[in-house]
């Protein structure tokens, strides 16, 4: 049986890796907002958003991936790769393809303009498994964003990368 | 609406959540790779899609068909409750110009709803799906509410 994995990969399980807090803003709410079509005056308008009980203009729900997929992307652009992509946290393999696979996210609290959000990634799983078209190694990223000071729990995710 | 006047409306195993219609296109894909911050070629570069990745052009990123879907989850939940979890697995690519449905379908009622939910292809291929469960809170978070997505005169057809 051939195997994508190395041993040196195998040793990943359970690796982490903490990014800076990310300090969320009213700007980049009112573009998450924009580009997806959401009105809801709460994410664009302080007045609105306090008024319906919320500290500052509240992101909308899915504004977490702002964070998840622009942290690890805040590096020098010569450090990307040809593809402009990076290895963010990819074990290495001899694999042709990266994909997605399942996301599941539990919602605790919503992300309000102002807070700094503390992503950090775990590998919980590692997990190689011959498909029809041959190896597929399934990696299980367990990610929490929790807000900076108190450390709540705002957001907890299980994310699944397949590698083919 | 009636959540907004404190009445209980009743979330039934049938229901359908408020669909919309989006077709994404090359401006909507730029913003999104923008806000995060998402360099990877794939998703801009349509001689790179399709010279090196073998694609018929560009592909609208996986988060975006996640994005959508926590849009209609929101919408749907806001009048009485809020969303507690979802899951969701995207299994087709798609292409910038395709016309899409995000929708749902509530498959356990009371207050503790469960959905079914997807993004939909012309043809009713789910090219993104999975669930959604929420809970009732009382429908308090209504109250300060003000969205005009369901009142354009096109009925929410947009990028």
């Amino acid at each position: 049986m051939t195997s994508l994995l190395t041993d040196e990969a195998r040793g990943w399980l359970g690796a982490e890796q903490t990014f800076e807090p990310w300090l969320v803003t009213r700007m980049q709410i009112a573009q998450y907002a924009h580009t997806l079509g959401i009105t809801d005056r709460v994410h664009l308008d302080v007045e609105e958003a306090r008024r319906a009980g919320h500290r500052d203009v509240v992101a909308p729900l899915g504004f977490h991936l702002v964070i998840r997929h622009a942290a690890p992307n805040l590096i020098p652009i010569t450090e990307l790769a040809e593809d402009g992509g990076s290895d963010d946290m990819t074990p290495p393999s001899t694999a042709q393809r990266r994909m997605a696979g399942e996301t599941t996210t539990t919602f605790h609290e919503p992300i309000v303009a102002g807070d700094e959000i503390r992503l950090s990634k775990r590998i919980g799983s590692l997990e190689e498994k011959q498909g029809r078209s041959g190896p597929l190694v399934f990696v299980g990223y367990d990610l929490e964003y929790r807000r900076e000071g108190s450390g709540d729990l705002v957001i907890a995710e299980r994310y699944v990368r397949i590698l083919r | 609406m009636s959540a907004s006047t404190g009445e209980t409306t009743a979330i039934s195993a049938g229901d359908e959540l408020p669909a919309f219609d989006v077709r994404p296109d090359p401006v909507q894909l730029f913003c999104y790779s923008a806000i995060t911050w998402n360099p990877h070629r794939i998703h801009y570069d349509a001689p790179y899609a399709r010279d090196v990745e073998g694609y018929d052009d560009v592909l609208v990123h996986g988060p975006l068909m996640g994005s959508w879907l926590m849009r209609l989850c929101e919408a749907w939940a806001r009048p009485w409750g809020r969303v507690t979890s979802m899951t969701y697995r995207t299994t087709t690519s798609v292409h910038p110009g395709t016309p899409l449905t995000v929708g749902g379908v509530v498959t356990r009622g009371g207050d503790a709803p469960e959905a079914e939910i997807w993004v939909a292809l012309p043809d009713g291929t789910r090219a993104t799906q999975g669930s959604v469960s929420a809970v009732r809170t009382g429908g308090a978070d209504a109250a300060g509410h003000t969205d005009v997505t369901d009142d354009r005169p096109d009925g929410g057809q947009q990028r």
